[in-house]
């Protein structure tokens, strides 16, 4: 924009530098210049004109002052150095014509000198010689004749320098020197010196005479004007040629400015056609916004009839008073210093501030204050356009708490409430999913469900996903997931798509954890198992016993008859021995031998007694365990009785003995004083958990290394506290590991089939939960297992929470 | 183009004329020797600050010498010796000429090396021999005087310089004009001015031909001119120093061997000793060398007093003060 701004410029100051350069050159002749080249020119000549003149009339007038013609030369020498300052600081072209008369006549000035010298000596020569002759004439000798000649030859050649007369000259002087030998004068010496002199001096006066004269000066100084001139004349050739230019660039000026102009009045109209807009937006404006013009210090300028309705204050008001009339007091003061200070280095504040109108009730405007910045960046004035939005806050306010009780609702339901928006994020992520997936709401914010580390089978939830998508709502029971803790649990999910506008808008994830009620579902499934074998056993012991008392009676009536019968035989056979030995119906006595013999009678009495002792044996023992089964089983108990610890642990024993006898020894130590303990009598089924468990890891062993049989040690004691039971195996053991996970549901080592994995869980539950009392396990690879059961003695009733 | 050249010229020849018909007026007799003229148009304020500078021994080296330890202005601008001492005592080449009149001279120092008054002030400044000093130091020293600094900013434009310092003494010597003497008078028309002695002093220094170089308004100081015309004084002489090549120095011009500035006569009488080389005592012995060396003729000792008294009418006033008082 401000390129396009400043481009005309920039043309018109690049058209009138042009412009400049034109008239500067059109104008270039220096007339004021031009005018002292001209007059410096002239003054060289006329003081060349004067050294001429001055050297004759040196030479010819006898003019001795030499205080003219030196005058005239230093003028000439400082007028030189004027002018090559001014060639040279002024570029004049002709430069070596000028040099060319500058050395010329320096040479002239030069010579000059010599000139005067010389020719003062020539002058005093020849005035010299007439005097002295005459004088010496007057003192009469006799070669006068000759000086006077001498004198007159010397004038002549004074006046006409011909060799003729010098070679005469000289002739004379040779001859008047041999006279001077004898004539041994001073002044006769004297002549003659002044005579060489005068031929000696004059011809280099006359040298120096000639050269000056000779001199081409005049003619320089003339060339140096033609060619000066020559070059000033072509400088206004060139000078005509530029206004031409310059005429020329003069109309391509106008042409443009009248140009700009036309813009500028195209421009003016859109300007124009702007401003209407700008009415129109204002007007606009106007009507949506309540707006209000602010001068620096804060003083409304305007305020529309929109702050004027909202206000309550008329125009006449608002105008001059500070904006603070409209403000609340509800704002601090902080609030509005941070606006003035916003807007006062020329930022723009927006913000929700509280107004009050002039009765006093209250509104909410969104604000925006836009400083308007002069140039220097300083805000001249403010404007601030608010909307009303009260209600838009009431209404906001109004979401805001309904929001607020849906957190609370969302946050206080137990059950997993996960949303998940069309694009797969999560939008939903209640307090009950941050307890059970340990994943923080504003982690899970935003991300996808199957990104969230939760260890499940994403294939099943994916699948279920799909179905509710095509059904509406699908559900998983019982689906297994790792917990927090790394324990296995099971969720109860509901997966309810949500369709917005026909659109698949995402779904609802709806969760229950269920493991513990899967659990109790499980034990309770169990125990009511172990209910029914209970009272099946009870019946079945009972109604064995019945028979079994019978045949116990008749097998003492048989084993008592048959001890009558062998006195009997006894005796019969001594009647035999008797009747035979006295021969007393040897036929009969024979037949007797042969029913004797052949029923093996020896055989039989040591036999029968032994059998039926046996059978009595057999028969006490199926009582003992039909006993057993009966106080094991403990039909129709439901509460805590005082319990025989030790009789339990050894009807345990009975009953599981088909379980260890061929895998251990079973070796009791039990307390013979142990006391009665308060038990429920669920605690059986601990320890047949226990021997079970025991038999399997002595098993596991022996299949591993084949050994001979294990040990099972079940050890009772007691404190004044609690009663110890302590059940140790030599089984394979357990690692660490394996250790921590034993009580947890559904955990087994077995193999399918083997175990439901509720064994211990389930006896913890009842030693810990249902007796307040403590189950450790102490277990090492290879070597064994030892459970230890403490079970307080005094139990109170109330810690029977089953549930 | 011509017309005006002609017309220009034809100006300036008319403007010399009137120039001439100026001089008559002043009705000076018409010799060679003409008065000395009363300096004129010349800043006050530069000839009291050349004044001071004058004299002032900063302009040394060591502090030691000013112009006027060597250029006396009470006895005649000289110091009377045969050659001057700078600083340290040195003993310098040739005789000092006087400071008097030095602004009618065309050219300063004996050999004519300095053109102008100006041009001369920068000899004696660097000269080993005389201030050994320097521009750039005459300058700070110069500077550091708070009265020198508040002269030369009242005066002069840009302060303290070396043009500056120039262009003050030149000023002020040009105001050494040695005024008034009697010839002068004699020539403006007083016939009374000088006695007839004088007059028949004059009329020899004339005759004799002594006037051939010393002339013009300095008598002297306007040409060049050998020493040794009608004889060789120097092999007469002995010891030719460098000195004593003359103009040659300058011109490297084997004729300017052994010429030199033609001395002005003006203040003659007070400033013995005299030639280049200080050698005359007297003027006696300086006109003696003068006849032999270069008028070639015998001057009879009664001329020699007559010329004598004639050139003591050449001593002016200055400050009104005639110089030979």
């Amino acid at each position: 924009m401000n390129k396009v701004r400043y481009l005309p410029l920039a043309i018109i100051a690049v058209l009138l530098s042009w412009l400049a350069f034109l008239l500067y050159k059109s104008q270039s002749i220096d007339t004021t210049l031009h005018t002292k080249t001209v007059s410096s020119i002239q003054q060289l000549n006329h003081f060349d004109g004067l050294l001429n003149q001055d050297i004759l009339e040196v030479r010819y007038l006898s003019q001795l002052n030499m205080d003219v013609i030196s005058n005239h030369a230093e003028q000439t020498l400082k007028l030189i150095s004027d002018m090559k300052e001014l060639f040279t600081n002024q570029s004049i072209k002709p430069y070596k014509a000028f040099t060319e008369a500058e050395s010329l006549l320096t040479e002239k000035v030069h010579l000059i000198e010599q000139f005067k010298s010389h020719n003062g000596v020539l002058r005093n020569s020849l005035r010299y010689l007439p005097g002295a002759v005459d004088e010496l004439t007057g003192s009469a000798i006799h070669h006068s004749h000759d000086l006077d000649k001498l004198i007159e030859m010397i004038l002549t050649y004074n006046l006409s320098p011909e060799s003729v007369v010098k070679n005469r000259i000289l002739l004379l002087l040779e001859q008047l020197s041999s006279f001077e030998d004898g004539g041994k004068s001073d002044a006769h010496r004297h002549i003659i010196k002044h005579a060489h002199v005068v031929l000696r001096e004059h011809m280099i006066v006359s040298n120096y005479l000639h050269r000056l004269l000779a001199l081409p000066t005049t003619d320089l100084i003339t060339y140096l004007y033609d060619a000066y001139d020559s070059e000033y004349k072509s400088a206004i050739d060139d000078a005509a040629t530029y206004r031409i230019f310059l005429f020329i660039f003069l109309i391509l000026l106008i042409l443009y400015v009248v140009y700009l102009f036309r813009q500028q009045s195209k421009t003016a109209f859109e300007l124009k056609q702007m401003l209407q807009d700008l009415k129109f937006q204002k007007y606009a404006l106007d009507q949506h916004a309540i707006v209000a013009i602010a001068d620096k210090r804060g003083d409304i300028t305007y305020a529309n009839p929109k702050l004027q309705k909202i206000s309550q204050y008329s125009s006449d008001e608002l105008v001059g008073s500070n904006h603070n009339i409209v403000h609340s007091a509800c704002h601090s003061s902080e609030i509005s210093q941070a606006i003035w200070c916003t807007v006062r280095h020329g930022n723009v504040w927006h913000g929700e501030i509280h107004n009050k109108s002039k009765d006093g009730t209250s509104y909410w405007v969104d604000t925006t204050i836009v400083p308007f910045l002069d140039n220097s960046g300083e805000p001249f004035q403010y404007i601030a356009i608010r909307t009303d939005i009260t209600r838009m806050r009431n209404t906001r306010e109004q979401l805001r708490k309904g929001h607020e009780l849906l957190e609370r609702v969302l946050s206080a339901i137990p059950s997993i409430l996960i949303g998940v928006n069309a694009e797969g994020e999560i939008n939903l992520w209640n307090l009950a999913a941050e307890k059970t997936f340990g994943i923080k709401q504003c982690e899970a914010q935003g991300s996808r469900l199957f990104d969230c580390h939760i260890d499940w089978d994403k294939a099943e939830i994916d699948k279920a996903i799909v179905v509710s998508r095509n059904l509406g709502e699908s559900k998983l029971e019982h689906f297994k997931y790792k917990r927090r803790d790394g324990s296995d649990g099971f969720l109860g999910i509901t997966i309810n798509s949500i369709h917005e506008a026909g659109m698949d808008a995402g779904f609802l994830f709806l969760a229950s954890d269920i493991t513990e009620r899967t659990q109790l579902e499980s034990q309770l499934r169990l125990s009511q198992k172990m209910e029914a074998v209970g009272e099946l056993a009870a019946g079945i012991a009972h109604e064995i016993n019945t028979p079994l008392q019978y045949i116990g009676d008749n097998l003492r009536f048989l084993k008592n008859a048959f001890e009558d019968m062998e006195l009997l035989c006894d005796q019969f056979g001594e009647l035999k021995h008797h009747c035979k030995d006295g021969g007393v119906a040897p036929d009969l006595v024979a037949q007797i031998t042969r029913v004797y013999e052949k029923a093996d009678i020896e055989f039989l009495f040591g036999e029968i007694p032994a059998a039926i002792s046996q059978s009595l044996d057999g028969i006490k023992r199926a009582g003992g365990i039909v006993g057993a089964m009966k106080e094991f089983s403990h039909p129709g108990v439901k509460d805590m009785v005082l319990t025989d610890i030790n009789r339990a642990i050894e009807s345990t024993i009975m009953v599981s003995k088909n379980e260890w006898k061929y895998v251990a020894e079973m070796e009791t130590q039990l307390d013979e004083n142990l006391p009665l303990v308060s038990c429920l009598p669920e605690i059986n089924q601990v320890f047949l958990n226990m021997i079970v468990n025991a038999t399997h890891a002595i098993e596991d062993k022996q299949l591993d290394d084949s050994q001979s049989k294990g040990a099972i040690t079940i050890r009772t004691s007691y404190t004044d506290v609690y009663a110890q039971i302590e059940i140790s195996d030599t089984g394979k053991g357990m690692s660490e590991e394996v250790c921590s996970k034993i009580y947890d549901p559904f955990f087994t080592t077995k193999e399918v089939g083997k175990g439901t994995g509720q064994g211990l869980s389930i006896s913890h539950n009842i030693i810990v939960e249902q007796h307040g009392g403590e189950l450790c396990v102490d277990s090492e690879i290879g070597k064994g297992t030892t459970f230890m059961i403490r079970i307080p003695l005094s139990q109170s009733p109330v810690e029977n929470n089953d549930g | 183009m011509q017309i005006i050249f002609y017309t220009l010229i034809t100006l300036f020849v008319s403007q010399m004329a009137w120039a001439k018909d100026h001089i008559d007026v002043d009705a000076v007799r018409s010799e060679f020797i003409q008065p000395v003229p009363y300096p004129d148009g010349l800043n006050s304020d530069k000839v009291s600050l050349g004044e001071r500078l004058f004299h002032e021994t900063r302009l040394s080296g060591d502090n030691s010498i000013s112009c006027a330890s060597c250029h006396v202005l009470d006895s005649g601008g000289v110091d009377g010796l045969p050659h001057s001492f700078g600083v340290n005592d040195i003993e310098g080449d040739i005789n000092t000429p006087t400071v008097f009149n030095s602004g009618l001279n065309y050219s300063q120092f004996w050999d004519g090396r300095a053109a102008t008054l100006e041009e001369q002030i920068n000899g004696p400044i660097s000269n080993p021999k005389e201030m050994a000093s320097n521009w750039p130091e005459v300058i700070s020293r110069l500077k550091a005087d708070q009265g020198y600094a508040a002269s030369f900013a009242a005066i002069y434009e840009n302060g303290i310089n070396a043009d500056n310092i120039r262009d003050a003494i030149a000023t002020f010597e040009r105001s050494l004009n040695a005024v008034d003497s009697r010839f002068d008078q004699y020539l403006r028309g007083d016939d009374q001015a000088i006695t007839d002695d004088e007059r028949k002093g004059y009329e020899l220094f004339k005759s004799y031909g002594c006037v051939a170089c010393h002339q013009g308004q300095n008598v002297g100081g306007n040409m060049f001119q050998k020493l040794g015309i009608m004889g060789d004084y120097f092999a007469d002489r002995g010891n030719e120093t460098e000195a004593d090549l003359g103009r040659f120095n300058v011109t490297r011009d084997k004729m300017d061997r052994h010429v030199f500035k033609v001395p002005s006569l003006r203040l003659s009488v007070l400033t013995a000793p005299y030639l280049h080389d200080g050698s005359a005592e007297t003027l006696q012995a300086a006109i003696e060398v003068m006849a032999e060396y270069q008028l070639g003729r015998n001057i009879p000792d009664q001329d020699t007093g007559l010329i004598i008294k004639f050139l003591h009418a050449l001593t002016g006033s200055y400050k009104g003060k005639p110089l030979h008082e």
